[in-house]
């Protein structure tokens, strides 16, 4: 593991307070789908660094999306290329090293909630699988980046049907009728999240899901970004995760 | 002219001052490949207890201006699982090895410091008696005079290898607390442990952490830590070491000027974990360009 220093050559506008940035490295570890790395912030922006989860990963570059949701974000927004960077990644497991072997099942489902878009599309670029299918869910068409309106393998949702079908994600899924030895892998917010694992609990389909914590350290050694798990439990979200068994995590307590 | 950057806590000898804070640092693997372990005098591990601690609840931790407020409640592997999977891989990371020592009795401190004293990997003891992050115990332990000379004398009754105790700066007389390890027979003392502090996120109409308050580090609270550093160096003997928001070398050689004999860096190594050997380096070239041979000759230039 080391700790990289980068440059931005790409932050642009994909949707409504949506951003994907790409950034060049000397020679990095290329991510798994699910993967994250610890950056930090230019300029000092913030004190600790902050987490995100590969969009794209490759030797010299990778890239991740963002929403501008307080200031920390927001001021990253307006770094323009060339701005300096330091990275420790890729950090923690992927959809593809928690446990479940995905080529066993008949069908995946690679469900996607605001910057959960990220780590999905990468890991929906990278699957193999046959009968593997893409779900967008947001509020309204403002917040779909055009690279998903023109991929007709994606299924989007909105919940004002500005855009594909009226309803969240999981009211899509619904509608396909997904098969007993189907697998939902899922990035996006809490209450998403949530609900797929509830649907899945009651079909009896495994689910995946990314947790996002606050972190300190990034790397296994604060214990801040615990994760409640059933039994009175927590595990790391940087080291344990962030991809962990839906039906591994204490819901009650989200 | 030749520096010695050495230092001693006890009958303890470190390579050099800089040492990394409980809690920050895991129990140092997690940290390989990030820095030098040569540049690193000594790790204090994350706290132990007798018995595994899963910690808190969620969540944890928020940054606040320059700092962040944690409150993780202690969580680790707890006293055997610390000895058959920690212990065995520390000669490999180089530095010297303090095991940061917490319980919610007098005997669980006990307990863990009889035990691992005869650990020839192990070299010293940091005693946690003030985390404010722990409902029963050592916060309220911690800020006891009588308290603290008795469980250090007992302590050090138990053990040949240096013990130092970490105090809080949630009392209205640190030194009292000082003087108290001091007459125990403490080798050190250390200072400060984080400050109580809390968020609300005005948002949610909520508090950032969920146990309401936790531990405020960062460079937010260094001018309390050597200002700490400095009343408490005036009232004991013993080696104060220095904490509290260090996050460059300039900072360390104010905590070494105010009568600190080593340091710890914090919630820095999360920034930045090669810090530590720009904090080396840096007090070395301080050294040297000030005609300061050793660390016990910054103690005399303040008054």
């Amino acid at each position: 593991m080391k700790d990289l220093n980068g440059e931005i050559v790409a932050n642009t506008k994909i949707a409504e307070s949506l951003y994907s940035i790409s950034i060049r490295l000397a020679d990095t570890e290329i991510a798994e789908p699910g993967q994250f790395f610890n950056m930090k912030m230019p300029d000092k922006t913030a004190l600790l660094r902050r987490p995100f989860a590969y969009a794209e990963s490759s030797k010299d570059q990778l890239s991740f999306i963002y929403q501008t949701r307080g200031k920390t974000t927001c001021d990253l927004s307006t770094k323009s290329t060339g701005t300096e960077v330091k990275i420790i990644g890729p950090l923690g497991n992927s959809f593809f090293s928690a446990g479940k072997k995905l080529d066993n099942y008949k069908e995946i489902y690679c469900i996607a909630g605001g910057v959960g878009l990220g780590p999905i599309w990468y890991l929906f670029n990278k699957l193999q699988h046959p009968n593997r299918k893409m779900i967008a869910g947001y509020r309204d068409a403002s917040f779909i980046a055009d690279k998903l309106k023109d991929n007709h393998d994606i299924l989007i949702a909105t919940d004002n049907g500005s855009y594909g079908f009226e309803g969240n994600t999981i009211d899509l899924l619904k509608t396909l009728n997904p098969s007993q030895n189907s697998i939902i892998l899922c990035c996006g917010p809490l209450p998403m999240m949530k609900a797929a694992a509830e649907f899945a609990a009651i079909n009896g389909i495994d689910c995946l899901v990314s947790m996002e914590e606050m972190m300190g350290c990034g790397i296994g050694a604060c214990n801040g970004c615990a994760v409640a798990i059933k039994g009175e439990k927590f595990l790391r979200a940087c080291k344990e995760g962030p991809i962990f068994d839906a039906k591994e995590i204490d819901w009650e307590k989200y | 002219m030749n520096i010695d950057l050495s230092t001693n806590i006890g009958s303890l000898k470190l390579n050099n001052p800089v040492g990394t804070a409980s809690g920050t640092f895991g129990y140092g693997y997690e940290y390989e490949g990030l820095l030098d372990f040569t540049k690193l005098g000594a790790i204090y591990t994350k706290a132990i207890t007798l018995h595994p601690r899963q910690g808190n609840p969620l969540p944890r931790i928020v940054e606040t201006d320059s700092g962040m407020i944690n409150s993780i409640g202690l969580a680790n592997v707890g006293l055997e699982k610390f000895i058959t999977d920690k212990i065995p891989g520390f000669p490999r990371l180089g530095s010297k090895i303090i095991v940061n020592v917490a319980g919610s009795s007098p005997e669980e401190y006990k307990a863990v410091v009889e035990t691992l004293s005869e650990i020839e990997q192990i070299h010293g003891f940091e005693i946690n008696l003030s985390c404010p992050n722990v409902k029963q115990g050592c916060l309220a332990f911690g800020t006891d005079p009588r308290n603290v000379e008795n469980l250090t004398r007992q302590l050090k009754a138990l053990t040949k290898k240096p013990i130092i105790i970490k105090l809080t700066p949630n009392v209205t007389d640190i030194t009292a607390i000082a003087i108290a390890a001091e007459a125990g027979g403490a080798d050190a003392v250390s200072c400060i442990n984080t400050l109580v502090g809390m968020k609300i996120d005005i948002k949610k109409k909520d508090f950032c952490i969920a146990m309401k308050t936790g531990g405020l580090s960062g460079p937010a609270i260094k001018p309390v830590g050597v200002a700490a550093v400095y009343k408490v160096s005036k009232a004991v003997k013993i080696p104060v070491v220095g904490i509290g928001g260090i996050a460059k070398w300039e900072d360390a050689v104010e905590y070494l000027l105010a009568g600190a004999s080593s340091i710890q860096i914090g919630t820095y190594n999360f920034v930045e974990p090669a810090i530590v050997e720009e904090i080396h380096d840096g007090i070395a070239t301080y050294m040297q360009e000030n005609n300061i041979a050793t660390i016990k000759d910054f103690h005399s230039i303040l008054d």
